[in-house]
């Protein structure tokens, strides 16, 4: 069985949840629940710390969604999380200037575990006090926009909108594979 | 658009990051609020930005502070300087103009820009308000309302402004502002500028010398003999000047590898397996990704 795992990571509140929840088929287990039993396969007998989802392509092939824990503290759950990925989102919320220090350690983290293909989604664009994207990715230490990975607007609660958001992501490791 | 939020939510220090970062021209609007408790601060001010440097400021209170400030220190005979107010050609810095009638000398024109300088300073101290930043147009414009650059109170000087926000922060004391952002006793240091025009002091060398990614502050102040307070906040300082960023610290022994704390805390039974397979870019079949995007291209 062939499965392709994508981690969801952002900010407390990034969204992270509603963009697995919307497009999973399966119930998401969320941070402070404990697992079902449909999600037997990644829980031991405690309450989990990562939201999980997934979507059936055929009987042969899968997609896992794991939402990075939702403290902001980097604990082996993220090295687990993120080590399980072949490439990931980072959600921020485009009208919360208050959470782009903390993207911006995501980031990091990120990019000092892992070398895997990631875009950038967008969240809360045409909320009041929204930045625009240049002036986020600088927040996130992006100076040369040139050299920037893919940025997407993204509505976590719209499934065609994660939908496309995961579209680009794939396209960007397809693009990363063929070079 | 504009970059707009409140101090308690945004930080100066944060915004000139930006704006250096970003070689930004713009003005930014500054209106600290009533909570500051400190008149001084009860009025809004502009300031001026160009390519990333800070040009000017003006404060609404004062009107015509450069003049003003020529003014109050007798450099200038009245007369003579109402005149050369209205002779001074449009889109050029009053600073420059004066000098080139020999009114003021070089040193007068630094020193009127040391008062533009401290008066930004100031700003600093301010805990509550809003700022709004808009970015100038080509015709060095604010899209907005067509404004351009406040010519008669520029020196014709700048200064980069993440230079001038790392002065700041180096003498700053009310670090309970920045509870949020100071660095984790456990994080490392990543160089970000190849190198540096300001006389570092001996801790920030020190920190700046050890920016690899692979020792954290407690390990540097334990080492050095500094005391891990003042390290962490010399470390934010410098994050706001853009010289060093925030890492956490990688030790080679310590990598993580598939794993033994899967394991231990997850009984990932054969998901585990599949984990050590697929994570490696050969194991992502051509047909998987090909599907994934047709299937997310039809269903959604």
């Amino acid at each position: 069985m062939e499965i392709f795992k994508i981690a969801v990571t952002g900010n407390v509140g990034a969204g992270k949840t509603t963009f697995i929840r919307t497009i999973s088929e399966i119930e998401v287990v969320d941070t402070d629940r404990r697992a079902t039993d449909e999600t037997g396969d990644l829980k031991a007998n405690t309450t989990v710390a990562f939201d999980f989802g997934r979507i059936t392509l055929n009987p042969e092939q899968l997609l896992y969604l794991y939402g990075t824990p939702g403290q902001s503290r980097f604990d082996f759950m993220w090295d687990i999380v993120i080590n399980q990925s072949q490439s990931y989102v980072l959600l921020v919320a485009a009208h919360r200037p208050k959470d782009f220090r903390g993207a911006r350690r995501i980031l990091n983290f990120m990019n000092q575990r892992v070398e895997i293909p990631m875009i950038i989604g967008m969240t809360h664009t045409d909320c009041e006090g929204a930045w625009k994207k240049e002036d986020i990715l600088l927040a996130l230490g992006y100076s040369d926009i040139e050299n920037c990975p893919p940025v997407v607007e993204v509505n976590p609660e719209n499934p065609s909108s994660v939908a496309q958001c995961l579209v680009v992501l794939l396209e960007q490791l397809m693009s990363v594979s063929t070079v | 658009m504009s970059i707009r939020s409140s101090l308690e939510s945004f930080s100066l220090p944060e915004l000139f990051q930006i704006i250096g970062s970003g070689r930004k021209s713009g003005r930014l609007t500054f209106t600290p609020n009533f909570k500051n408790n400190n008149l001084s601060f009860n009025t809004t001010f502009e300031l001026w930005f160009k390519e990333g440097n800070f040009v000017a400021i003006v404060n609404y209170s004062k009107y015509q502070a450069l003049i003003d400030n020529i003014q109050n220190n007798a450099w200038i005979d009245s007369r003579v300087l109402v005149k050369a107010k209205y002779s001074c050609p449009a889109n050029k810095p009053f600073g420059i103009y004066i000098q080139e009638e020999n009114l003021l000398d070089e040193l007068q024109i630094d020193l009127l820009f040391a008062q533009q300088i401290n008066e930004v300073k100031q700003l600093f101290a301010v805990k509550h308000g809003w700022f709004n930043f808009e970015e100038v147009n080509q015709k060095n414009q604010i899209t907005r309302d067509g404004e351009t650059f406040p010519w008669k109170e520029m020196t014709g000087k700048q200064k980069m402004v993440t230079e001038l926000s790392f002065e700041v922060m180096r003498d700053f004391s009310d670090w309970s502002r920045f509870a949020e952002d100071i660095p984790s006793a456990d994080a490392g240091l990543q160089k970000l500028a190849p190198s540096w025009d300001i006389q570092l002091t001996n801790i920030e060398q020190n920190l700046w010398d050890m920016a690899n990614g692979s020792i954290s502050l407690k390990k540097i102040a334990k080492q050095q003999g500094f005391d891990l307070k003042t390290l962490q906040y010399t470390t934010l300082s410098m994050i706001f000047a853009g010289l060093v960023e925030e890492v956490p610290v990688v030790h080679p022994s310590q990598e993580f590898t598939s794993s033994s704390l899967e394991k231990e805390h997850f009984n990932l039974r054969e998901e585990n397996n599949i984990a050590v397979k697929t994570k490696t870019k050969t194991t992502i079949s051509d047909s998987l990704i090909n599907n994934l995007v047709s299937f997310l291209k039809d269903k959604f």
